[in-house]
């Protein structure tokens, strides 16, 4: 596994003067790998918009480094930064003759000359964009007379074009109705799954992310930021706290966990209460299906602990995340 | 004769150009923007404009006979050859003498047809004779230089003058009349006229006679240790009120006239804006208020007071002692520089009753109370 | 997408040929008649077969003022499309930074200054030339140029560097405001004309200068192409594009100063071109790709300068009228039809 965005003791917040600068929150160790979907979350005001600025280049970190694919943002120009991180954000872009192609070929804009001419390679690379967004059909049509949910594809589609290994959202759903979320968080796994791109995003939308992403970066103002799978954060009361108010899983809302790609293999899971949910909602999110009866194996709590048990031997995790990872080697 | 013009001892070549004319070769009199002095078959002209602190070479010019060529040694000098046949004046003190002297025929250009009042002008203008080659403060290039002219006279003038004329390639000679104070050096600018035409026998018989007039006004006025009647002038426009400085021309005209001008100490030769109530609390007692207005129909008190009722404080406005110069009725601007000696008639005759009392106002007039 | 290329240099080229057009009328009509072959015959060469004085109107006014009108034309449309682009505002124009009234800052400055120097109106002096206010103009606007670009490195948002520039604005009118009311009649009425503007003010020994000064910006501008249209998706996404935002916006914005200053220190503060043109332009192109912006804003404003130019000396209508009228009279009514026929497309597709 590649580690592609690395944050290592990273201050962030806003100086006024050189002096006088306030950090949001404690220093950010945290790391993405490469083909991870991860959210962004927390209560207004946590700093997210802050952290994408940082991330970025927006504004000057106070502190620590941010490491794209190994490489310090520090000591890079911005036209190697452009090919290794793209960004989508939720600003309403353009005047009334902007064009979708338009839009989408601007992502070709760090590696093309100062024309902007376009060779047959970035054209085909604007074109596989355009349909892995699912937008071919919008190509001539000006970015006014779109939906939210298509302008947000076209961005998408622009940063896919731009062709950087990660991929920074700013809240790509938050405009959205609830058919288009399910188009973006699809179109978000497809990317990260099957063409390994690194995506980072902001949601407040729980119920969204926590039965999607492989991780939650968890802020909340002054307390240090986390991470780590849905499951560990809500089953560890964390979510809890950093929100400030009890979390259930609004199952009846709708049923995003629908969306993983099933896999063929079967996980035996005994027990009832809020742990042994959380511990099935991992699983069926990782595309495992969850039998009460049988399964390849079998999987139980106690006491505070994880335990995987196979024909063979018997292990222990601490988190969900580490035993999602074990069970994720098996098969 | 000696040789009245001196050529700057030339330790460099540069310094050749610079000819001067010495007061005893200079041949006006009064006005004192303008020198004229004789050089071999032509003139020197040098304008010697009030700001300037060095001669300089486009205000030197050589008035040399067409029919002669001219000497290598004016090779630095603008020259312009005489008599001027065909001429561009740009100001109507330029072409009012011209008219009087008979020389119409020699005036191809004018500007702002629609304010000429002189009836010739209008009938040449009409006829097409004279072409208007400027309007509303600007110059129609191509018909200035379609008219084929010898020489432009102007005033020096901020837009397009003269990096624009020059481009015509026709001679200029700029025409600062206006910037004389006093009234005989205003009106001396006739002889110039007379110089450029060859005419100057008829220009310099013209303005002796009103030179001679106007010191006799003069002298009568002085010998009569008469009391001084204080006189305040001009009126606001757009909340402004500009007044003669007091070394303007008409502050010299009061003076003259036997006049006390309020604002005779002011060293302004322009005009200065003041408020409305600086001149109330410095002028509003003064015997005599004379104001300018251009109107075609007649002017009254009730006019004035309607424009702003503070002028109905004023004593002159109490006395009906307003003295009106109806420019668009009288031709002020186009005749009286030649006739300075009438404004001042005018004037003494308005302020000392006593005095020249069968004389005729010409230009100003004491305005009349209203018929009630 | 070859079709869309095809169409728009089809396009360009009927921009030109109408140039082309207005700049032979513009040689033909004026306010003396000549015949346009006599026009021909002296551009042609055949000098020697027409009098003197229609080679001085042809050579010295009417060839440098339709190049003129050209070259401001196009200066002022690019000028006002930086500024569009750079501010995503569509009502930004050349003088909405002040840069204009700036000028007009420094011709008023200079005319009183000299005028109460001297105890004179300044017009009288003879330096008051129109070199001396074209310079006082150029030196006005420079001074709120620099000041705009000296601040703008401490200005996070766009917005407030336009808040600034406007306040600069007011500030620069409410001096000259002042100055005027302190002015002398003669010298008010000289800032009334340069406040008209002109095409007519630069001759032939000074075209090439004035040309040359503006084709400069005019090229820098197009190698601008990629950043503009990246600073047209807003600053974050220009950033990052790889835009080194701080600098291009700094370039931008001497590159659209220079533009007004160099020209309404020659032709005065000339209204509109630059608020309209650029609107004509992604009107007539429907595009908003500053690769097809920057050549259409240039034609469009030079065909449009050289229309006005033509209108203000119609034989007709008796002289120049001032061209600052003449530009906003057919502008305002065409950018109004141009609004109202979009209001009506985006009804449609809505």
């Amino acid at each position: 596994m590649k580690e592609m965005l690395k944050l290592n003791k990273l201050v962030i917040g806003y100086a006024s003067s050189k002096k006088d600068a306030k950090a949001l929150m404690p220093p950010i160790s945290v790391s993405m790998n490469s083909g991870d979907l991860v959210a962004l979350t927390g209560p207004n005001g946590a700093g997210k918009t802050t952290l994408f600025r940082a991330l970025s280049s927006n504004i000057l970190p106070l502190g620590g480094e941010i490491f794209i694919d190994q490489q310090n943002m520090r000591k890079l120009h911005a036209r190697e930064k452009s090919a290794l991180l793209s960004i989508v954000l939720t600003d309403r872009i353009g005047d009334q003759y902007m064009k979708v192609s338009d839009v989408v070929a601007s992502g070709r804009y760090p590696y093309v000359g100062i024309w902007a001419r376009l060779n047959k390679l970035d054209r085909q690379i604007i074109d596989q964009s355009l349909h892995l967004a699912g937008i071919e059909a919008l190509a001539a049509r000006t970015l006014q007379s779109l939906s939210d949910g298509e302008r947000q594809k076209v961005m998408i589609a622009k940063a896919l074009a731009q062709d950087t290994p990660l991929i920074l959202m700013d809240e790509p759903a938050a405009f959205l109705d609830y058919p288009s979320k399910i188009a973006l968080i699809r179109l978000l796994k497809t990317l990260s799954s099957e063409h390994n791109k690194t995506i980072l995003f902001s949601s407040h939308d729980l119920d969204m992310i926590i039965s999607n992403v492989d991780k939650i970066w968890l802020m909340a103002p002054q307390k240090p930021m986390i991470s780590g799978i849905p499951e560990d954060l809500l089953a560890s009361g964390k979510m809890n706290d950093y929100f400030g108010i009890p979390y259930q899983l609004a199952h009846t809302v709708f049923d995003y966990a629908g969306l993983s790609s099933p896999k063929n293999n079967s996980v035996c899971v005994h027990g009832v209460g809020e742990d042994y949910n959380w511990l099935r909602h991992a699983l069926r999110r990782k595309g495992y299906a969850v039998s009460e009866t049988k399964g390849d194996i079998v999987l139980r709590i106690a006491d505070g602990k994880y335990i995987l048990s196979d024909k063979q031997v018997i292990s222990k995790f601490d988190t969900l995340e580490k035993l999602t990872n074990e069970i994720d080697k098996y098969f | 004769m000696l040789a009245l013009i001196v050529a700057f001892a030339c330790t460099n070549q540069h310094d050749s150009k610079k000819f001067k004319i010495l007061d005893e070769a200079n041949l006006m009199r009064y006005a004192s923007g303008v020198r004229i002095a004789k050089v071999d078959q032509g003139y020197l002209l040098q304008l010697k404009l009030p700001w300037s602190q060095s001669v300089q070479e486009q205000e030197l010019f050589l008035l040399w006979p067409d029919s002669l060529s001219v000497p290598s040694k004016f090779n630095q000098l603008t020259v312009i050859k005489t008599p001027v046949n065909k001429l561009i004046t740009l100001s109507s003190t330029q072409w009012s003498p011209l008219l009087k002297l008979g020389m119409t025929d020699r005036i191809l250009g004018i500007s702002e047809a629609g304010y000429v009042l002189d009836s010739t002008m209008r009938r040449l203008l009409v006829q097409g004779k004279v072409a208007e080659v400027a309007k509303n403060g600007q110059i129609d290039f191509e018909k200035l230089v379609s008219t084929e002219a010898e020489l432009v006279l102007y005033s020096p003038d901020p837009m397009g003058i003269p990096e624009t004329l020059k481009r015509t390639g026709i001679n200029l000679l700029p025409w600062p009349d206006y910037m004389e104070n006093s009234p005989l050096g205003r009106a001396e600018w006739l002889r110039v006229l007379g110089y450029l035409t060859g005419e100057q026998a008829a220009t310099d018989r013209w303005f002796d006679l009103v030179a001679a007039e106007y010191n006799q006004l003069k002298n009568l006025v002085d010998k009569q240790s008469l009391p001084k009647p204080t006189i305040i002038a001009e009126k606001a426009f757009n909340g402004q009120w500009y007044i003669p400085g007091g070394r303007s021309y008409l502050a010299k005209i009061f003076e003259d006239a036997g006049a006390d001008y309020i604002w005779k100490d002011e060293p302004s030769n322009g005009s200065i804006p003041l408020d409305i109530e600086t001149i109330i609390a410095k002028g509003s007692e003064a015997t005599f208020w004379r104001i300018s207005h251009a109107s075609k129909s007649d002017y009254s008190y009730a006019q004035l007071l309607q424009e702003n009722e503070l002028y109905g404080s004023f004593t002159a406005f109490q006395n009906r002692k307003v003295i009106l110069c109806n420019t668009l009725k009288n031709g002020y601007f186009e005749r009286s520089q030649y006739e300075p000696n009438v404004v001042l008639a005018d004037f003494i005759h308005i302020l000392h009753p006593d005095l020249l009392t069968d004389h005729q106002v010409v230009y100003h007039e004491l305005l009349m109370p209203d018929n009630e | 997408m070859n079709n869309l290329h095809k169409r728009v240099v089809i396009s360009l080229l009927l921009l030109l040929l109408a140039g082309l057009f207005m700049l032979l009328l513009n040689l033909f009509f004026g306010s003396v008649t000549i015949h346009p072959k006599e026009v021909i015959s002296a551009f042609l060469g055949h000098s020697a077969d027409i009098a003197e004085s229609r080679r001085i109107i042809l050579y010295e006014f009417r060839f440098p003022q339709a190049i003129v009108a050209i070259v401001a034309g196009a200066g002022l449309a690019v000028a006002g499309l930086l500024m569009q682009t750079l501010f995503r505002n569509p009502l930004a124009d050349p003088s909405i930074l002040g840069i204009s009234s700036g000028a007009s800052l420094g011709v008023a400055l200079a005319l009183f200054l000299a005028g109460s120097f001297s105890g004179q109106a300044a017009v009288n002096m003879g330096w008051f030339t129109s070199i001396g206010l074209s310079m006082a103009a150029f030196a006005g606007a420079l001074m709120v140029l620099f000041f705009l670009l000296m601040i703008s490195g401490r200005i996070k948002h766009v917005v407030t560097l336009l808040i600034i520039g406007i306040m600069i604005a007011y500030l620069t009118g409410s001096l000259t405001g002042l100055l005027r009311y302190y002015s002398q009649k003669e010298d008010i009425q000289a800032f009334v004309i340069w406040g008209m503007g002109t095409f007519s003010g630069v001759g032939s020994a000074q075209l090439p200068f004035f040309t040359g000064a503006i084709m400069l910006g005019l090229f820098v501008s197009i190698l601008l192409s990629k950043s503009l249209n990246m600073i047209l998706l807003g600053d974050r996404y220009a950033q990052n594009l790889g835009l080194n935002i701080k600098f291009q916006t700094r370039l931008i914005l001497l590159l659209a100063g220079y533009l007004t200053a160099i020209i309404t220190a020659y032709a005065g503060p000339i209204a509109f071109i630059g608020l309209a043109v650029p609107h004509i332009a992604r009107n007539l192109f429907k595009t908003s790709d500053h690769r097809i912006l920057i050549p259409a804003s240039m034609l469009s404003g030079a065909v449009l300068a050289l229309f006005c130019n033509l209108i203000a000396r119609l034989p007709g209508l008796d002289g120049n009228l001032p061209i600052n009228s003449i530009t906003s009279l057919i502008g305002a009514p065409f950018v109004i039809w141009v609004m109202l026929r979009q209001n009506k497309q985006s009804i449609l597709e809505s």
